[in-house]
């Protein structure tokens, strides 16, 4: 679905990526986590043809810029900005519009609108809405082409608990469907044992990536791998029996936190 | 194409609702258009035509003078199109912009496109503010056709220097050579242009006589955009030639080529507008490598303490924009300065010898003008914008008080070096360069109050709207305190009496009192908090 070849951006003499080269197959649930900073908003916006980078990006084999790719791209920013005059089923209807979808549209617009708590508020204008809700219509709005191939950038900020466990089903429904997607989050638990890929990222660079099938195998859990990846680049080096250790004493020291509690 | 229209047309409907809902809104309209409808029809019927000017035996002296004004403005707005282009793209569109046209399945061009024909709305404001020039132009013996086909020139140019700004950007942003290139163009227009003025200086022996030759040569013609934008007001003004006929094909052409090579070259400018308008840095990286850069640009000028320390209570708002302020702008020499200096510097050196020019009014009259542009800078609507700006603990009227101070002495400062030159050159009594100060500053506190009353009514002094309603408000509040300057300048001039002194100085109360108006209605803006 999507292939990153020796992506570099840099900013002035920082490079926020740096020869980033990832690949995610289709029907597949890939996750990019790491550090703040790590230049994993960067990368999403790069894949979105938001950014001058150098390298290529693919996807389904045509050129990300190209207008063909971004019919079946879909794309939730980190932080969402509204037409401060149109109404929430405005926004929708441009989309609509936009990528040119069939009468039907207004089905799915109201069902998502419905899953996410906005239905009675359809006539807002997006000047007036909260930050939350914000977010809301911007997953709304990435959904309502249903394209094939879904960019979240840390999505579930902002979100209320009603809203997160809608969007965790949906994660869920879309990957189900078929469709591909790449979230970006340092929350590790976003998509619970859904995803398939995980590439980590460190200081611009993708330092690790593994397959879910990988890990199950060596018994390890995504916060294992995350930790264990991170810590090397850090510097900090844990033995196996260390990590185990810290691992019980943690466990330990939570039923006691409770009891103090 | 169709989603775009929808998205527009949809905001501007949204937009008229808006008026509806919001009162104050409505009543910002009916004002702004009952204000039009007033500069349309009551001139037309009191303004008496006085027959055109022949100085120096020059027949339509005035048409000349107006020709060469509106020359000077053009070449100096498209020059500085041609240099953006060299710095920037795109700097039109909006965060939402970035979010969703960007992302959909659009052409890029198709979407610049769509920005530039956003751009019709920034052409109409400066073209409505022209509108407040018909009665001057009505003075000028101008036809109605006339008249429109000024506003029209105005409008065409603003527009086309849009398109000029892209396609520079478009065709230079991957080169520092074609870069270099266009700069050494733009650079070398304006030297030809000074070069031809000394040239007619030196052949008629005077600086007048040259003027009036420089204004009249067809060569200007020659010069892409605001000379093709000159041969067709010569033409209008004075009828048209076939010069004058090709200056207004080349005029309706070359942007509609420039736009065809913009669609044609799809360049990237996605990155440029997003950073454009994205405030806040991607990364902690780049927020540290952010602050670097602009540390090392501050620190090229050491800046003096005068900054925060200074300030206590609500008067550390005046401090903060002051250290805000030297970083901005280190040099006491700043672009307004020269502006200004060159402006008043030439009106005092052509009119040398000309007696109906020997008024200081006049360049009062000039500087007042020109100090409007410069309040929108004005360092009072940056504080509004600042939610610090109502969590400060004080006194809203002082915190008004003080976000004002700096806008008012900075326009002074600007006009001192403008003002000692016309004293001197023209021979005015240095006494005048106090009372010029004075009137300027109490002038600035007028638009001060207008900014304030339009951001209470808005939230924003950044749509058309609110932008048209607070030229307006600016120009009516300003109207008694210029005419009572203007009725006592004119008779300290003509005839000095007690009187006119007097009416000069209740001018200066009334803007005074006008800007105190300003400091009240800010204050029940603090104390009620933003609207937005």
């Amino acid at each position: 679905m999507l292939k990153v070849n020796q992506v570099t951006k840099t900013y002035g003499d920082l490079k926020a990526n740096d020869n980033v080269s990832i690949e995610i197959e289709e029907n597949s649930v890939a996750l990019l986590v790491g550090p703040n900073g790590a230049g994993k908003s960067t990368l999403l916006k790069c894949i979105m043809g938001l950014l001058r980078y150098t390298g290529e990006i693919e996807i389904r084999g045509q050129r990300n810029k190209s207008t063909e790719a971004k019919r079946i791209m879909g794309y939730v920013p980190e932080i969402p900005h509204m037409y401060p005059l149109l109404t929430i089923a405005e926004h929708l209807e441009f989309t609509a519009r936009a990528y040119k979808l069939d009468d039907s549209w207004s089905e799915k617009a109201d069902f998502l609108l419905e899953r996410f708590e906005l239905a009675d508020k359809k006539d807002k204008l997006g000047g007036t809405l909260s930050k939350g809700m914000q977010q809301k219509l911007s997953i709304c709005v990435a959904l309502l082409p249903e394209p094939d191939f879904i960019l979240f950038d840390e999505p579930l900020i902002g979100l209320d608990p009603y809203a997160i466990k809608q969007l965790k089903n949906i994660f869920r429904e879309l990957a189900e469907k078929g469709h591909s997607l790449l979230i970006s989050t340092h929350i590790l638990d976003t998509v619970d044992q859904l995803w398939d890929q995980v590439f980590i990222m460190d200081h611009g660079k993708v330092v690790a990536n593994g397959k879910k099938a990988e890990l199950d195998q060596l018994g390890k859990t995504l916060e294992d791998f995350f930790f264990d990846v991170t810590d090397q680049q850090r510097g900090v080096v844990l033995t196996e029996t260390e990590l185990a250790a810290a691992a019980n004493s943690q466990q330990m020291s939570e039923p006691n936190q409770q009891s103090e509690k | 194409m169709r989603a775009l229209f929808y998205l527009k047309i949809r905001t501007i409907i949204n937009s008229i609702k808006q008026l509806k809902e919001k009162p104050s809104k409505l009543i910002s309209a009916l004002f702004y258009l009952g204000f039009l409808t007033f500069i349309f029809v009551v001139p037309s019927s009191n303004t008496q035509r006085n027959p055109l000017e022949t100085i120096a035996g020059v027949e339509d002296f005035s048409l000349l003078v107006f020709s060469a004004i509106l020359f000077l403005i053009m070449i100096f707005v498209n020059t500085i199109a041609w240099h953006t282009g060299t710095k920037r793209g795109v700097s039109i569109f909006t965060f939402p912009d970035t979010q969703f046209l960007f992302t959909a399945p659009l052409k890029p061009a198709t979407i610049l496109l769509y920005g530039m024909l956003s751009q019709v709305r920034t052409s109409l404001i400066s073209t409505a503010f022209l509108l407040y020039q018909i009665p001057n132009l009505k003075r000028l013996n101008l036809s109605g056709n006339q008249i429109v086909g000024v506003f029209a020139i105005w409008f065409l140019l603003v527009f086309s220097n849009h398109i000029i700004t892209a396609f520079i950007y478009a065709i230079s942003f991957q080169s520092e050579k074609r870069k270099t290139l266009v700069l050494s163009v733009v650079y070398g227009l304006i030297t030809l242009t000074v070069v031809l003025f000394a040239f007619f200086a030196i052949r008629e022996g005077s600086f007048f006589n040259g003027f009036l030759k420089f204004i009249e040569t067809k060569l200007l013609y020659l010069i892409p955009g605001a000379g093709w934008a000159k041969g067709i007001l010569d033409g209008l003004l004075f009828g048209f030639g076939w010069l004058n006929i090709v200056c207004f094909a080349a005029f309706l052409i070359a942007p509609i080529i420039l736009l065809r090579l913009i669609y044609k070259i799809d360049f990237d400018y996605f990155e440029d507008a997003l950073s454009m308008i994205q405030i806040a840095p991607g990364t902690d990286q780049q927020a540290e490598a952010n602050q670097a850069a602009l540390t090392k640009y501050f620190n090229r000028v050491k800046i003096r303490k005068t900054g925060l320390n200074h300030g206590y209570g609500e008067s550390a708002i005046f401090y903060k924009q002051l250290r805000e302020h030297r970083r901005s702008r280190p040099h006491l020499i700043g672009l307004s300065m020269l502006v200004l200096l060159l402006i008043l510097g030439a009106m005092a050196v052509s009119t040398t010898g000309s007696p109906t020019m020997k008024n200081p009014l006049i360049f009062w009259g000039a500087s007042a003008f020109m100090l409007f542009f410069f309040s929108f800078n004005s360092t009072t609507f940056r504080a509004l914008n600042e939610h610090q700006f109502f969590t400060l603990p004080g006194k809203s009227s002082l915190k008004i008080i003080y976000a004002s101070l700096l806008g008012i002495l900075l326009a002074m400062q600007d006009l001192v070096p403008a003002y000692l030159f016309v004293i001197i050159y023209q021979k005015f009594n240095l006494l005048l360069l106090i009372v010029g100060l004075l009137l300027s500053g109490s002038l600035f506190m007028v638009f001060n109050t207008s900014q304030i009353i339009v951001f209470r009514i808005f939230g924003e002094i950044k749509s058309a709207f609110s932008t048209m309603v607070m030229i307006t408000l600016s120009l009516v509040c300003s109207i008694p305190g210029i005419a009572l300057i203007v009725i006592g300048g004119l008779g300290a001039f003509s005839n000095p009496a007690v009187w006119s002194y007097l009416l000069i100085a209740v001018g200066f109360m009334v803007n005074c009192l006008i800007g105190l108006l300003g400091v009240a209605v800010g204050k029940r803006y603090l104390e009620e908090g933003p609207i937005r």
